[in-house]
């Protein structure tokens, strides 16, 4: 017998807020661990890059964070879509939550692009087309974050907001593919859906390790926002009356 | 897969093949910038429920 399952038990904030509470640790606990054995492997084991030397291991930061800030921007677009088709609170606040954490990992991997980019390439910043779509999603992220603190207006900024996520998310790709159809100063994917990868294993291991220990940090990080924000804007009800009683 | 340790002594690992200076400038700015988002999130969200307890309860 199938049960039927209720697909949007956890849509409502007043379950998903306990839910969410239940789930940071365990990405905390994860995020941790990961970093740890990542920084292991990518910073002790593995070997120099035979072209690059030692220089090549801001990579275990530089793509992690790249990813991360790619990823983020998608789920933070696909939340805002569904907010805008199903106007569910949820969805929105989502949203929301995602950005800040969105932006710290855009900045940071322009930033480590800048400091890998200098002692291999002999500048820290050039206007090719990897460097340039990746600036315009920092951009974005901070446009998605200023246009909705701007707007009073909850619903009205939540609308504003999702629109301008969901026209972003055209950007990605551009920033995935740019190395492929521009001549970029960028060095092009080690790692493609396509071809596989071109890494040794341990470097790859190193990569995707810590690649998994971003990812479960900006889950953490997200969903504490996400906590926040429900409590404030469903500060009117009862059961969140009863959660600030208790606490 | 090997699982030896790289380096051949701690200054040698610090020293980074003399890319010392780009590989921790990158490192030190990606620590710190996580770490402070984690504390920030802690001391906001404990602020919100001050302020929500003073204006609800």
């Amino acid at each position: 017998m199938l049960k039927k399952i209720n697909w949007f038990y956890f849509a409502s904030p007043a379950t998903f807020y306990p839910f969410a509470g239940k789930l940071i640790p365990i990405f905390r606990l994860l995020a941790f661990i990961l970093v740890v054995v990542g920084l292991v492997i990518s910073f002790l084991i593995a070997p120099a890059d035979k072209v690059q030397g030692e220089g090549y291991r801001v990579i275990y930061l530089h793509v992690p964070a790249a990813w991360s800030a790619m990823l983020l921007y998608v789920v933070m677009a696909f939340w805002a879509g569904a907010g805008l088709a199903f106007n569910s609170r949820l969805s929105f606040m989502m949203a929301k939550a995602i950005a800040p954490t969105g932006t710290i990992m855009a900045f940071l991997a322009l930033w480590t692009g800048a400091w890998w980019g200098k002692p291999m390439w002999g500048t820290w910043w050039v206007w090719d087309a990897r460097l340039t779509s990746a600036l315009i999603l920092f951009f974005l992220y901070l446009g998605f974050i200023a246009l909705q603190s701007a707007i009073d207006d909850t619903r009205k900024a939540d609308k504003a907001g999702a629109l301008i996520a969901l026209v972003g998310v055209i950007n990605v790709p551009i920033i995935y593919y740019s190395v492929e159809w521009w001549n970029t100063l960028h060095q092009t994917s080690s790692i493609s859906i396509r071809k596989g990868s071109s890494m040794s294993p341990i470097m790859l291991w190193g990569m995707l390790i810590m690649s998994l220990a971003f990812w479960s940090h900006t889950i953490a990080a997200s969903f504490t926002r996400l906590r926040t924000i429900i409590l404030e804007r469903e500060a009117g009800s009862n059961w969140v009356k009863e959660i600030l009683a208790a606490k | 897969m090997e699982f030896t340790i790289y380096w051949q002594s701690f200054a040698d690992f610090i020293n980074m093949g003399g890319k010392s200076f780009y590989v921790w400038g990158a490192f030190i700015v990606v620590v710190l910038a996580i770490l402070i988002e984690i504390v920030y999130l802690k001391i906001n969200a404990h602020k919100s429920i001050a302020f929500l307890r003073r204006k609800y309860l």
